[in-house]
């Protein structure tokens, strides 16, 4: 009697596993590659070449984000410290610690400390600071809460749908002004009602493309 | 189907043949989406493929991204605002005040300073495009030693021990050959150089000086004096074979007092209006703002001054020449009816004598301090004479070194004057240019100079007032410049500019702070002397006839004698009144072009000119012709500036070098020329048919005759006194209820009669903008991108037309015809009236300026800016980078398959917004003038108005409400938010 089924046949079981188990490396790299949130908008969270923590100056030593952050409130962009704010405090405070190694070298030989940007938006798009800020838009809306985070990461999408999420319904995101900064800030009752009247009179967040767009 | 139009671009324009009309009619054809030989279905397939395998091996994992700050921040630089720093651009035509916006330190943009007396707050092209000139990668990086790369210590070494042979011999033999421009500081070094070396000997040669103009105020004044017109006061204006709005002292100055008294906004200003009277040869930018224009060739000019003066009594003169006698006669009497309120300007062109002639009818007139001024002033005499002497002690053998700084004779001279040969007699030539130019070739020692943005300096206006020039950034390639070189030749050691020009003023820290802050030395002008003009002695042979033609040079108003051919964005400026780009024409009038059976014509968008040989004295070019109507019949114009050899990729071999035929004394004229047909033709980028608005003639629906539209408007003082309302608008009926704008309404409003068509908007706007410059082939291909273009329409016969300059951005319709064509919605409004373009919508399909009737939208058809092609050679690559940081931060660049247009500055609007945020003020109603575009800034004669429309105390909203207001083709119920004043010319009643 004839074999039902050749003898190549043998190889199929290996065959269909090795493809399988290929398959799902592929798979497997794919999220690890693309789609693990490192990687992706939120969650974003780059090494910096500095292990500055924020949760140690902003959240523990309540420093206000404004100390190194200085253009936030006049221009379009907050501005990354210069090695120098850095060195006020650490040429006496943790002098020697091997954390700080870059930041001395960066003092001495006057290079810049490539960090490495988290919030990013595309270029054709113009975000401004000063604009949000002054009109009591906090830190913590788009930024989330720094002040606990060891190493920075991306907790907003910022992309337009969640801009404009925001501009059309400002209201629960505005602030106080003395409270811009303040990671904490809980709106009470009152606050609320005075928010939505401060909300309308902004009129607009803008909603048009030459809002963002030039 | 034929019709005459009123308003025509061009000859072919004007008669509209059916052929005509169907080669401008369409902005998009067949084959124009299409590089070279690849259509749309291959060009699919290719990306096809190309996409596949693209997807195999490019990770679009989200790339790092780094943020470089200071180490230790600079105390004024808060990143994202910009610097503004007061500085000036010096000229051998006179200074200009400027200011330079600075990104982080690096300058962007340039804007007139508003505190310089002569500018105030204007800028002419040339200034717009010092920024490119700045960081144009042509530039001269290295010290060159026998054309061979040195360094710095090489050439100290050098000139140490060669400047101390010369201090022993007390500089015999030591030459000096300066330009035309007049620093304080270069004076004083070189009266320290002449101190040490007695012997030494300075020349000084600079084609844009005004050689003959100084001369003819010295001749009529005496020794060291200049004549200053002053517009402002004059009421009846000649010019005589003169442009001085754009050319000459002061023209940003001379262009705004002209304007003054062109502000008609109701029947009782008319009668303050100016009259303006040009006689020249060719059509200058002035000439098309003249109310009456007389075609005179320039050999007959100082015979049709002298007719005026002995019409005025001066001196009795009759002449043999054909001149208008009634012209003469009414133009003497109007002068005279305007004592003391009139002016007569020469031209560069004129002689000497002409010149002082003119001056002793304005002083006549009673011209004197009330429409001119005679100053006493420290003319230089860099004429063709001055350089002429140089070379006649080069081929003595009387120089044995000679420094040339920032100065080009090799090409820049008149061929007969044998510069480059006589600069082989000499033992060692030192040369100090921005470029590696001809001079530079021919140089023992090359030295790269510092751009004035990078360098201190001190340079002096027409009218004497004296600015700092203060740098901007470090020398890009360590370079030096002129004073510090003068200084080097002392052997005090190397010498900053800044303490050198310090050393010159000795002034306390306070007070050159306050210099270097605002830009100018206060009432640093010239002091006024009074003298008695003295009538000239003439001697004039020259004629001009069928078989006698004259040719008249002219220095180009873009790239100026050829230094500043290496800048796309003036190459690519379209002339002002041949609107063609990246070329040199021969200006030639229709008679006679009809006679010698000149076919140069208008043929597909761009322009086929036949190519003439042009022979003077033996020497012989070839030009391509250009029919322009209003040219001197018997005349021909060429343009200096073009054909060099050593400009630079850009500006190398684009047009034709018309030095070899310039006349070696200081005339611009000659008579004599032989004129031949060669028998080839050339195209020529002409942007004069391109983007032609096809509302200028459409076909009634009804009758189905051709209806004209005019796109321009204009009337005659007397006519618009008889009817103001004269400007019927068109109804405008809207089918639904109109939108209702609250908060901010932005408008613009374009003045007709002010503006003069000078195109600074042009290179404003490109310089704000990150415009690129696409090349001659795309130009031809109409793919141009300058968001405001100006349409210049003749009107009138062919012979003698008028003209008229109309500046056209995007109109921001209300009713925008381009938004609902677009089928992604990436052009719609927004909630202040601003036609919004949204970049990362647009899929290129480009329906939106196809329906736009009014052809202001651009397309990239290729990657212009350089953005981000997928491979860049890597040559290119280096170029782009410095090229790179010119562009503005404030504005998206482009990447090609997109269309784009004016957006009325929106970044500029976005900030005045941001800033009223920050202060907390009303961003809703932003104050008039705290957003200026632009356009509007740059322009001499602030001709361009821009505001809210729903301030009813805004300049704007103001002037909507006047008599000339029209809204450019607003019978199609567009509802343009851009508008315009309409044309008034104030003719002499008596001249009609």
């Amino acid at each position: 009697m004839a074999q039902i089924f050749p003898k190549w046949s043998n190889k199929v079981p290996l065959i269909v596993l090795t493809v399988l188990t290929v398959k799902l490396l592929i798979v497997i790299f794919i999220f690890w590659y693309w789609l693990s949130p490192k990687n992706l908008d939120v969650g974003y969270q780059p090494l910096q070449p500095v292990q500055y923590s924020h949760k140690i100056h902003a959240g523990n030593l309540g420093m206000d984000c404004r100390y190194c952050h200085t253009g936030v409130e006049r221009s379009a962009v907050a501005g990354v410290p210069p090695t120098q704010t850095c060195m006020n405090c650490h040429a006496t405070i943790k002098a020697d610690s091997h954390k700080l190694e870059r930041v001395r070298e960066s003092w001495k030989s006057g290079d810049p400390i490539p960090w490495v940007r988290v919030h990013k938006i595309p270029d054709y798009a113009y975000f401004d600071h000063s604009a949000h800020v002054s009109v009591g838009v906090g830190c913590v809306s788009c930024h989330g809460r720094v002040d606990q985070m060891t190493t920075v990461r991306q907790e907003k999408p910022l992309n337009m749908g969640w801009c404009l999420e925001c501009h059309r319904n400002p209201a629960p995101h505005l602030r106080p002004l003395d409270k811009i900064t303040d990671m904490n800030f809980k709106p009470d009752l009152a606050w609320t009602k005075i928010a939505e009247t401060k909300a309308a009179k902004l009129h607009p967040p803008i909603e048009s493309c030459s809002g963002c767009h030039r | 189907m034929t019709t005459e139009m009123k308003y025509w671009r061009s000859i072919e324009n004007r008669e509209r043949t059916e052929n005509y009309v169907k080669s401008i009619s369409d902005e998009f054809r067949e084959g124009d989406s299409e590089i070279s030989g690849v259509d749309r279905r291959n060009m699919l397939k290719l990306m096809g493929a190309s996409l596949a395998f693209a997807g195999v091996g490019i990770a679009c994992r989200r790339p790092s991204e780094k943020i470089l700050p200071y180490t230790k921040a600079p105390e004024e630089i808060v990143p994202g605002i910009p610097n503004y720093f007061a500085t000036a651009r010096p000229s051998a035509l006179g200074a200009t005040g400027l200011v330079v916006e600075s990104h982080e330190g690096r300058p962007t943009k340039v804007e007139g300073n508003a505190e310089h007396p002569v500018n105030r707050g204007t800028a002419s092209i040339h200034d717009q495009a010092s920024v490119l000139e700045l960081y144009d990668p042509d530039r001269s990086r290295m010290v060159m030693k026998d054309q061979a790369p040195a360094t710095w210590s090489e050439w100290e070494t050098f000139s140490q021990a060669h400047f101390t042979e010369y201090a022993n011999t007390r500089g015999e033999g030591l030459a000096f050959l300066l330009n035309g421009e007049d620093s304080p500081t270069a004076t004083r070094l070189q009266k320290e150089i002449l101190a040490k070396y007695s012997k030494a000997q300075f020349f000084a040669y600079d084609p844009l000086a005004l050689t003959n103009t100084n001369a003819g105020a010295e001749l009529a004044f005496g020794v060291g004096n200049r004549v200053l017109p002053n517009f402002e006061n004059a009421k009846v204006i000649l010019t005589l074979q003169a442009d001085p709005f754009m050319w000459g002292a002061g023209a940003l100055a001379n262009a705004r007092g002209f304007a003054v008294n062109r502000r008609v906004y109701n029947a009782a200003d008319a009668s303050k209006m100016n009259r303006l009277y040009s006689v020249e040869a060719t059509f200058s930018v002035t000439g098309t703002n003249a109310d009456h224009r007389l075609r005179l060739a320039a050999s007959d000019s100082l015979d049709f001054l002298r007719l005026l003066a002995s019409e005025l009594g001066l001196a009795a003169f009759s002449s043999s020449k054909n001149i208008d006698a009634k012209f003469v006669k009414a133009l003497a009497k109007d002068l005279a009816q305007n004592a003391s309120r009139s002016l007569i300007v020469v031209g560069e062109t004129q002689d000497a004598s002409v010149h002082a002639l003119a001056h002793v009818i304005n002083h006549a007139l009673k011209g004197l301090n009330q429409t001119y001024r005679v100053i006493k002033a420290n003319n230089i005499d860099a004429s063709s004479s001055s350089i002429a002497k140089l070379v006649k002690k080069l081929n003595e053998g009387e120089i044995r070194t000679l420094v040339c700084l920032d100065v080009n004779p090799v090409y820049a001279s008149a061929g007969a004057i044998g510069f480059s040969k006589a600069l082989a007699k000499a033992n060692t030539i030192i040369h100090l240019g921005l470029y590696q130019d001809e001079t530079a070739q021919l140089a023992h020692w090359h030295l790269p100079m510092s751009h004035f943005l990078e360098s201190w300096g001190d340079t002096r206006a027409y009218d004497g007032t004296t600015s700092v020039i203060q740098p901007l950034i470090a020398p890009l390639h360590g370079g030096r410049s002129t004073i510090e070189i003068l200084a080097q030749v002392l052997n005090i050691g190397v010498k900053k500019g800044h303490d050198l020009v310090k050393q010159t003023w000795a002034m306390d820290d306070k007070a050159w702070r306050k210099v270097v802050h605002d830009g100018v030395f206060s009432n640093s002008a010239f002091a006024s002397s009074s003298s008695v003009p003295k009538m000239p002695s003439f001697k004039s042979e020259k004629t001009s006839s069928a078989d006698n033609i004259e040719l008249v040079f002219q220095y180009d108003y873009k790239v100026l004698d050829g230094r500043l051919a290496n800048l796309g964005w003036l190459q690519e400026l379209p002339d002002a009144i041949t609107k063609s780009t990246w070329d040199n024409v021969l200006l030639v009038s229709p008679a006679l072009a009809k006679q010698m059976g000149i076919k140069s014509r208008v043929a597909d968008r761009t322009y086929r000119a036949d190519v003439l040989s042009v022979k003077v004295a033996g020497n012989k070019i070839e030009l391509p012709a250009f029919i322009v109507p209003g040219i001197a019949d018997y005349s021909v114009i060429a343009f200096l500036g073009y054909g060099r050899k050593n400009a630079g990729t850009v500006g190398n071999d684009v047009g034709v070098d018309v030095y070899p035929i310039l006349p070696v004394d200081d005339s611009k004229y000659v008579s004599g020329v032989k004129l031949a047909r060669t028998g080839e033709s050339v195209k020529i980028a002409t942007t004069q048919e391109q983007f032609a608005m096809n509302g200028d003639a459409i076909q009634d629906i009804k009758t189905l005759s051709l209806q004209k539209r005019d796109p321009a408007r204009e009337n005659t003082v007397s006519g618009y006194q008889k009817d103001p309302g004269y400007i019927k608008k068109p109804s405008t009926e809207q089918m639904t209820d109109a939108w209702q704008y609250t908060g901010n309404k932005w408008g613009m409003v374009i003045d007709l009669t002010s503006c003069i068509g000078c195109n600074a908007c042009v290179t404003a706007c490109q310089s704000e903008n990150n415009i690129p410059v696409v090349g001659k082939t795309q130009v031809m291909r109409s793919r141009s991108m300058h968001w405001i273009r100006v349409d210049r329409y003749f009107t009138g016969d062919v012979e003698s037309p008028q003209s008229i300059s109309q500046p056209v951005p995007c109109m921001h319709c209300e009713n925008a015809p381009c938004e609902p064509v677009c089928p992604v919605a990436a052009t719609v409004h927004d909630k202040e009236g601003l036609n919004t373009m949204a970049y990362n919508r647009c899929v290129g399909t480009r329906y939106c300026g196809n329906n736009c009737p009014y052809k202001v939208r651009r397309f990239n058809y290729l990657d212009f800016s350089h953005s981000g092609d997928m491979y860049v050679d890597p040559l290119d690559r280096e170029r782009n980078i410095l090229l790179q940081m010119q562009k503005n931060p404030d504005v998206t660049i482009r990447y090609r398959g997109v269309m784009e247009k004016c957006t009325y500055c929106t970044q500029r609007i976005q900030e005045a917004k941001m800033d009223a945020r920050r202060k907390g003020e009303d961003v809703n109603a932003i104050k008039d003038g705290a957003v200026t575009p632009a356009c509007a800034q740059t322009c001499p004669t602030q001709a361009i108005t821009f505001g809210n429309l729903n301030d009813e105390d805004s300049r704007v909203s103001k002037l909507k409400l006047t008599d000339r207001h029209y809204d450019l083709l607003g019978e199609l119920n567009t509802r343009p938010r851009t508008s315009y004043l309409a044309k008034l010319r104030n003719p002499n009643p008596e001249l009609v």
